[in-house]
């Protein structure tokens, strides 16, 4: 017998209608339904805590469509990392499986016609959670290669475990990556999401490479982060513009709508909350507290809008989302306390920022330090790209720690923060004055160097900012000083009254407690 | 050609190290004719990041002191952000650099002055052309002036002398004549900006101007969803 016929009936349906939804009818709403349901069923029933039939066992199903086997392997392949906790060969495994793919997906971009062929079709969704899960691998990877080499370089002359032989498992690992040094090379993986944003980007692109093209955007933004470069983060995100315009693929209802690259973003929800994260991360270590504040303050009140709701009950995975919640708003008690500004976020944001850091924001205003928690428990898990040298893990062991990559952000980042004490201390009496003389200032604040703590305080809180006019600079800062004839002038901000913003508060309010209300049942 | 290599697809291949390295000389050696350009010194500091047994300390200092003395404030810190901390403990030239940077950052203007000064005799000849050269002595001062010209109206000449370690008024108005409204006699006055200026009060009896329909949009949207459920 054959191993297809082993293969369950409805498992062969299954691979039988993805394989025409993603070659041949492409219809969205179907394809859908098996992504994200008839495949969760099917793992559930039959999978759950083993892998999917390997491609060899189901090709007969799909007519040994290598394109959809590729993408049926990778999907099958987030599905067993779900469920194991991969070692090296695994992971080196993986690495081969999405080079297949994505050289697969560009071959067939490359040949004549297939813009206007469209030769396959995945879901935003799916486009999503492969880039997702692509870069996901990797960086988990770049932490288990120096994870090894930290282990290993124990064991060489001068560490901790000197003289020892070091256990198998990390011989192993050592030896499998050795082997294997060009997988999950950094450059090939940046070429490929480069290379997924310029086929998406082209002229008359069929939907599934647009939908590549965004998410791959998205995904090297959030690469760029966690190197630690954070102008290309945010200069990844150019791709996704409203100019950005992707047609309702051919399978499509005919009353659906071209949609822009934004509004594809927006359909997916982790991407994003992911997206908008990153950026936020980028916009604080680049110094650009508004902007940061504006993209972390809007998600966080929709996400807290929602889980009050309970509209994300339904959403999968809605634990990690949440996770990235709290880490937001820890962003964000760092950026409202270091630059207090009247309504830069929503209410309801301020209040969960206080709710949750209120104590240590306190502890940071009465002299102890308290950012650095804050921001290592918020920042993303930075990576080093480089391949360590292997031969010497246990001969010459390491020279620097394996979580160095992470400590030179936090330095930054503390850099940063430095004198943020005393810049709040100026702040607090600038504020009980309207013109004071600078000699007084500087006798109250008693601190060397006043006049250059002022100019400091003013060039650090004049920013670069996102606006409808492109990027411009102002202040973030809640009061405005200047200085003439030797006389500090201080205005204090204009207070934008946002009524709008009040009565539809309270309108929200109000419908909540008639809801409330009116599911209370009555018996007279 | 380095436009070719920063805007191709495999940008990150290290067989462009030689050529990046080259144009980073070449903004060191004469800015006017070889224009700041951050992305590719970016470029070329990130193919170290991801190739370390390539990196070279010289123009990772030199890319380094190339956005502190001609880029934005936040140039100088993101590309700090890709050098790896052993890089910057390890290099006697590297700790001036950090110096000049914070003292920059600080508005500790004579302090960030000397830090560049003393550059200048470092042993690597790219980096202590650099720092000795007449468009880094005008562009460190002019970006000083446009820093003072956002917290003051009026400063003394005196000061601003002392501070950016010029000779004459004369020198003033010609490192910063657009920000500088007149330098002679004994106060320097800067031109009028937002920031050396009042703010003007809003007359709108506290109404605003305009409705921020993005928050009216999103509260609306959320009850909708709401009510759905």
């Amino acid at each position: 017998m054959s191993t297809e016929e082993f293969l369950p009936d409805a498992l062969k349906d299954f691979i039988f209608d993805l394989h025409d939804s993603v070659r041949t009818s492409q219809i969205p709403v179907e394809q859908q339904n098996l992504y994200n349901g008839t495949f969760r069923e099917l793992t559930s029933k039959y999978f759950e805590k083993s892998a999917w039939p390997s491609t060899e066992a189901v090709s007969v199903e799909c007519g040994g469509d290598e394109v959809f086997l590729a993408v049926y392997k990778e999907l099958t392949l987030r599905h067993l990392h779900s469920i194991t906790r991969p070692n090296g060969r695994d992971r080196v495994e993986g690495w081969k499986v999405y080079e297949a793919l994505f050289d697969t997906i560009i071959s067939e971009a490359e040949k004549e016609n297939a813009m206007n062929d469209a030769p396959l079709f995945l879901l935003p969704e799916w486009a999503f959670d492969m880039m997702h899960e692509f870069l996901y691998q990797f960086q988990g990877f770049c932490q288990f290669r120096t994870g090894v080499f930290a282990n290993a370089s124990k064991y060489a002359p001068g560490g901790i475990s000197e003289g020892k032989q070091p256990p198998k498992h990390i011989t192993e690992n050592l030896e499998v990556l050795s082997q294997n040094k060009d997988a999950w090379a950094v450059q090939k993986v940046m070429y490929y999401l480069a290379r997924f944003i310029e086929i998406g980007s082209a002229d008359k692109a069929a939907a599934a490479y647009q939908y590549l093209a965004i998410f791959a955007a998205v995904t090297l933004s959030r690469l760029e982060c966690l190197l630690g470069d954070y102008s290309s983060s945010l200069s990844a995100l150019d791709t996704i513009s409203s100019k950005f315009i992707v047609e309702p693929p051919r399978g499509s209802d005919s009353d659906v709508k071209a949609m822009t690259a934004e509004e594809i973003v927006e359909s997916v929800f982790a991407a994003k909350v992911s997206m908008t994260y990153h950026a936020g991360v980028a916009y604080l270590m680049l110094r650009r507290y508004k902007d940061a504040c504006n993209v972390l303050g809007d998600m966080c009140a929709t996400m807290r809008r929602g889980f009050k709701s309970g509209v994300y009950r339904k959403i999968v995975g809605i634990e990690q989302h949440t996770k990235l919640y709290d880490r937001m708003i820890a962003l964000l008690a760092i950026i409202t306390h270091v630059t207090p500004s009247y309504g830069l976020v929503d209410e309801s944001v301020s209040n969960a920022v206080r709710e949750r850091h209120g104590n240590q924001l306190s502890k940071i205003e009465a002299g102890e330090e308290g950012y650095e928690d804050l921001f290592m428990y918020a920042c993303p898990k930075f990576i080093s790209p480089s391949v360590p040298k292997y031969e010497d893990a246990l001969t010459k062991g390491s020279s620097t720690g394996h979580d160095a990559a992470y400590k030179l952000q936090i330095n930054h980042f503390m850099n940063e923060m430095s004198n943020q004490q005393t810049l709040m201390k100026l702040r607090s009496y600038m504020k009980l004055y309207t013109s004071i003389s600078v000699e007084k200032l500087q006798k109250m604040v008693q601190e060397d160097d006043f006049e250059s703590l002022l100019l400091s305080y003013k060039q650090k809180t004049y920013q670069v900012e996102d606006s409808e006019d492109g990027v411009v600079r102002g202040s973030v800062m809640d009061i405005h000083y200047f200085i003439k004839d030797g006389i500090i002038h201080v205005d204090e901000a204009e207070k934008q009254n946002r009524f709008e913003t009040y009565f539809m508060s309270q309108i929200a309010q109000s419908t909540d407690i008639r809801k409330n209300v009116g599911s209370i049942s009555v018996q007279i | 050609m380095v436009s070719d290599i920063l805007q191709s697809t495999d940008c990150y291949n290290p067989a462009n190290i030689a050529a990046l390295e080259s144009y980073v000389a070449s903004q060191a050696s004469d800015i006017k004719s070889n224009p700041y350009n951050f992305e590719a010194n970016r470029t070329l500091v990130k193919l170290y990041q991801f190739f370390p047994e390539n990196s070279k300390v010289e123009y990772q200092l030199l890319a380094t002191l190339l956005s502190l003395i001609f880029g934005s404030e936040t140039d100088v810190g993101a590309i700090l952000c890709l050098i790896p901390e052993s890089v910057k403990s390890d290099s006697e030239d590297f700790t001036t650099v950090m110096t000049a940077a914070e003292n920059r950052d600080s508005c500790l203007f004579p302090n960030f002055i000397d830090a560049i000064e003393a550059l200048g005799s470092s042993n690597l000849s790219s980096v202590a052309s650099l720092a000795k050269s007449q468009s880094t002595k005008d562009a460190t001062r002019s970006s000083m002036l446009q820093t003072l010209s956002l917290a003051y109206k009026t400063i003394s000449t005196a000061n601003v002398l002392k501070q950016l370690k010029l000779g004459s008024a004369d020198e003033i108005k010609a490192l910063a004549a657009d920000v500088v409204e007149s330098a002679g006699g004994s106060v320097v006055t800067f031109a009028d900006n937002e920031e050396n200026t009042s703010r003007k009060k809003s007359d709108t009896g506290g109404q605003t101007g305009s409705l921020d329909y993005a928050s009216v949009r999103s509260l609306i949207t959320s009850k909708v969803v709401a009510t759905a459920e």
